[in-house]
């Protein structure tokens, strides 16, 4: 059971940070529409 | 030697030691980083790797899908190393003892795959010898490429333009084991072989004293696991004495040369993000900063342990409470500063200790951000966070223009500056509150007043920089401390972590913008001392309300 615990709990952990990802993606990503496929346009 | 001449002798040989170093290594760390002939450019073991692992490993990533790599295969390799710990007792060399609990499993995986190194346990009663070497090992080799590859990335950011592209993350991280931490490793771990550090597969062997008393004595891979111990900035010891134990740091040679292996690697990134930015000044202004802060460190934390504040302080020369009289007041001085102004935390002393004032410096030098030089990596990475808030607000006070090495720092690189450098204190203080509020875990201190708080509060400054070492009286091996530190240190490291390759991808996508008459010389004395000033105001002064109630309360008392 303390295994299910914290297995659980770094799953979450990594989750959430996967989300911070997703949310900052928002943040930086408006710019890349200037590049495409790792250069410019 | 008087000790003022001893300590003068080893700050001067380990500058001199650094000096030689910083130019080849760092150029060989650019080179490893900015190899593109398609000839040279993977070695063949690297290739194996490459279609072992799937990857192709001559497209570059966007910053999001490196950062995915990086948080994917620490996330493996934690739940990875929580395995292999609760299976103990089922492998190979395991020396009979049994499986770590579950809550000590989940804190240890995630300190070693944080570069943290926070250790409840004592080593050699706890672990055996395949989990040493397989487990935490791979992971000091992991865990600081992780961090150095973080700071490539960024600097590929500044040194890129119009690109959303900053390098392969399985690439940059095969190179940094395979081309820098391992042949380094090797050679320092045959050094400190040389100078007396254990290396073996012995058990607990129980031999009879010189005074007729018994003593188990553990053998071990020792110097194998040493020198990436401290090359890689992470700190966790074989033994619970750490680099106190003679098995683990015989003699004031090895320890010179254990801190040299700590501090090498930061020093040297600077010339490397100098030679990748095309302006070798550039380093050596971030070098100048980080150097001011080590000597400063140095200083002060040798000058208050050299006073003579107590009666037993007066008649032993200094406060030698807790300190090796193989090492005496410089070489521990010198590696306490050494080992919490970069993310290590192997300890040669029990900083619980060093004098209040002393002790203060150790706590403020972690809360600074361990940027001087830093862990390999992110000691760099985050000076030049700071680097960018210090042209940012340079910018605001003289009217000059926002930009630093021809990227203009918008509201959107400073909204990331500004996560990051809230992201850590947030983390500290409150971990710190909630010990403090909740009456059992206050129940952990075993000091009453302003050092007990300063007990949990280094705690918490640790586990959140990813430094690993500890104020001794404090009882944190509990499932409520093992969890919240553990949870504390993933944030800890990779919240920071997603900040800065994402200002990496942020500042890659700009193109160049040439200096002008309104651009802030970012190599001058003037922007070193505005960067310490914005390390000192922004991120020192945060903090100073806990420091107060704790090491200041204690040392002014």
């Amino acid at each position: 059971m303390p295994d299910v615990a914290f297995i659980v709990l770094t799953i979450v952990v990594f989750a959430v940070l996967a989300l911070a990802v997703r949310g900052v993606e928002r943040l930086v990503g408006t710019d890349s529409a200037d590049v495409e496929n790792g250069v410019a346009r | 030697m008087s000790t003022a001449a001893a300590g003068w002798l080893q700050a001067g040989l380990l500058m001199l030691a650094l000096a030689v170093c910083y130019r080849p290594l760092g150029d060989y760390m650019a080179h490893i980083f900015t190899t593109d002939s398609p000839h040279r450019k993977h070695w063949r073991i690297e290739r194996g790797i490459y279609r072992l692992i799937g990857v192709d490993a001559d497209v570059d990533q966007k910053w999001s899908t490196y950062l995915r790599g990086v948080l994917a295969f620490s996330a493996v390799s934690v739940l990875f190393l929580y395995g292999f710990q609760r299976l103990q007792e089922h492998l190979l060399l395991s020396l009979g003892l049994p499986a770590v609990k579950a809550d000590g499993a989940f804190n240890t995986a995630v300190s070693f795959v944080t570069n943290t190194n926070w250790q409840w346990y004592s080593g050699e009663s706890t672990m055996g010898h395949l989990v040493q070497m397989a487990g935490f090992a791979v992971q000091n080799f992991a865990s600081s490429a992780v961090g150095i590859v973080v700071v490539i990335a960024l600097i590929r950011g500044f040194a890129r333009s119009r690109t959303d592209r900053v390098g392969n993350f399985w690439v940059d991280l095969t190179r940094t084991c395979l081309r820098l931490l391992l042949p380094i490793s090797l050679v320092f771990a045959l050094v400190l072989l040389a100078g007396g550090v254990v290396d073996n597969f012995s058990s607990a062997h129980t031999v009879t004293t010189l005074a007729g008393r018994h003593q188990v004595v553990t053998g071990g891979p020792v110097a194998s696991q040493e020198a990436i111990k401290e090359l890689g900035t992470n700190g966790g010891g074989f033994y619970n004495a750490n680099s106190a134990h003679p098995f683990e740091n015989p003699n004031p040679v090895t320890n010179l040369v254990e801190v040299f292996l700590i501090l090498v690697i930061g020093v040297a990134l600077t010339r490397t993000f100098g030679r990748m930015v095309g302006d070798r000044r550039q380093g050596y202004a971030i070098l100048a900063v980080m150097a001011i802060i080590w000597v400063a460190s140095t200083a002060a934390i040798s000058f208050f342990e050299s006073g003579r504040h107590s009666a037993a302080a007066l008649a032993a020369g200094g406060a030698l409470e807790g300190k090796e009289v193989r090492f005496g007041i410089p070489g521990s001085s010198l590696f306490a500063a050494s080992t919490t102004v970069t993310s290590t935390g192997a300890v040669n002393t029990a900083h619980d200790s060093l004098s209040p004032l002393g002790g203060g410096i150790a706590i403020l030098n972690m809360m600074l951000g361990e940027i001087a030089p830093g862990g390999t990596g992110s000691g760099l990475y985050g000076i030049l966070v700071l680097a960018v808030v210090t042209v940012f607000v340079a910018g605001l006070m003289v009217g000059r223009t926002p930009e630093y090495l021809n990227k203009k720092i918008r509201p959107r690189e400073m909204k990331l500056a500004s996560l990051y450098i809230l992201t850590t204190p947030a983390l500290v203080l409150i971990g710190t509150g909630l010990a403090i509020a909740l009456q059992g875990e206050r129940a952990a201190i075993l000091n009453p007043g302003a050092h007990g708080l300063s007990e949990i509060l280094y705690a918490f400054t640790s586990t959140a920089n990813n430094n690993g070492s500890a104020f001794a009286g404090l009882s944190v091996n509990t499932v409520w401390y093992n969890s919240v530190t553990g949870v504390v240190m993933l944030l800890g490291r990779f919240l920071p972590i997603v900040w800065v390759l994402a200002l990496a991808g942020s500042l890659a996508t700009q193109r160049m913008v040439p200096a002008g008459a309104g651009t802030l010389p970012t190599h001058k004395p003037l922007f070193i001392g505005m960067l310490l000033g914005v390390v000192i105001l922004v991120v020192a002064l945060t903090y100073f309300p806990a420091q107060a109630l704790g090491p200041l309360a204690e040392g002014l008392s």
